[in-house]
């Protein structure tokens, strides 16, 4: 009983932290204690695949390197076009006197930690690096979740998938369509429409919505893959696939 | 003194790798919980006292890391290292292969404590996942709960 009640003591300590987006003490060294070894295994872990891979996998790779080469050329020439196209989409919106749309930066970071049941990831960049709560993290698929705490050196990522996470959402039909979408504690999403009438078909694609002060638009999130209507409550759900296998998460970009 | 100590660098090292592994020894939804396994594995083999102590701090070093709610953690664990004590009253040989199956029912027994604590979205996926870890985290004990029996020096009777 002393045990158990030491645990909730030092939980509410833990919360009254994490409100004002911090690491408590203690979890500042267990981190101290625990993560540069294990920064070292994953590297060695990491190195090795790598290895095992080169040896075995040398010819595809080169293969697949060339290829991505190409693309990313062709991708360039289209990067003037996009520069030109968002530039006078900035002085038309100051013309109409519209919110200037806000130019991100992003911080790149590696996945230190990984914990499924919490629904969180550990990141090797913290307020040194000027990352606060609130802010979004994406990886090259997608939406990963939101800035819960920040330490100096690390800060905690609250994953999509938890149950906690809520974020504002666009559904890419033909018109587009905004909700909200909340983790369920697996690699899906529930998404909630007020409107019954609203047309949606499976496989379209939902991303992040335009109207987030702090997470870029159009981030991946997943799919629709399927959907639920409840007319006597007037609203309709979805269930949207995440595009995102957080398991294999190694770097990912926090949006400032 | 000698059992503090190696109570310590096991949990020490199993927070190490449950940080630095588990994502990448995914199989089939289920993920192995090291901090679990020592923590269970160094229960079997202590008075249930020390048991649940080894599971206070493996649960508080697992919600510390994972930055998630401390009290599910710890007292799911140490229902969980208090079950795995109480495995020798049973009877059978202390062997590694025993320890492997009582640490993975002793993950079992945490894993639907910590259910009371935070019902996940999914009751019967989450079972399922759990049985799945549950297996994984005995089969990896076997070799733990061999090192620590020599480490510790205990005879067939756990203690």
């Amino acid at each position: 009983m002393v045990l158990a009640g030491l645990g909730f003591g030092l939980s509410r300590a833990q919360s009254a932290f994490r409100q004002d987006g911090q690491l408590d003490p203690l979890g500042r060294v267990a981190q101290f204690l625990v993560l540069p070894p294990a920064g070292a295994l994953q590297r060695g872990v990491d190195t090795t695949a790598n290895f095992w891979t080169g040896l075995f996998a040398s010819a595809g790779l080169r293969e697949e390197n060339r290829r991505l080469r190409t693309q990313a050329q062709s991708w360039a020439l289209y990067q003037e076009v996009v520069t030109a196209l968002q530039s006078d989409n900035d002085a038309l919106r100051k013309l109409l006197q519209l919110k200037e749309t806000t130019k991100r930066v992003s911080v790149s970071a590696d996945v230190i930690a990984y914990d499924p049941n919490t629904h969180r990831m550990t990141l090797n960049k913290g307020s040194e690096a000027k990352i606060e709560k609130g802010q979004a993290v994406s990886s090259a698929d997608g939406l990963i979740g939101i800035v819960q705490t920040v330490s100096p050196q690390t800060c905690q990522v609250l994953l999509v998938s938890s149950p906690e996470c809520r974020l504002g959402a666009m559904v890419l039909s033909k018109p587009p369509v905004a909700g909200i979408v909340r983790g369920n504690g697996r690699e899906q999403m529930r998404m909630e429409f007020l409107e019954d009438s609203v047309q949606l078909v499976e496989g379209v694609r939902v991303v992040s919505s335009i109207h987030s002060e702090k997470i870029p638009p159009y981030l991946p999130i997943g799919i629709v893959v399927s959907k639920t209507n409840q007319p006597e409550a007037g609203r309709q759900e979805v269930r949207v696939g995440l595009s995102v296998r957080f398991a294999s998460v190694r770097e990912v970009l926090v949006w400032r | 003194m000698k059992q503090f100590l190696t109570a310590s660098i096991v949990l020490w090292v199993g927070a190490i790798l449950q940080v630095a592994l588990p994502g990448r020894m995914q199989a089939m939804q289920a993920q192995p919980d090291f901090i679990l396994i020592a923590s269970a594995s160094l229960g079997l083999l202590l008075w249930p006292t020390q048991a649940m102590l080894s599971g206070f701090f493996g649960g508080l070093l697992h919600g510390l890391l994972a930055g998630a709610n401390l009290t599910q953690y710890v007292v799911s664990r140490m229902i969980g290292t208090y079950a795995s004590s109480r495995a020798h009253e049973l009877g059978f040989e202390m062997g590694p292969v025993f320890g492997g199956i009582v640490v993975a029912l002793s993950s079992g027994v945490t894993d639907i404590a910590y259910l009371f604590f935070a019902p996940p979205a999914s009751i019967p996926a989450y079972l399922q996942t759990s049985l799945a870890s549950a297996l994984y985290n005995g089969l990896l004990a076997v070799p733990v709960v061999a090192s620590l029996q020599r480490i510790l020096k205990t005879d067939d009777t756990g203690v």
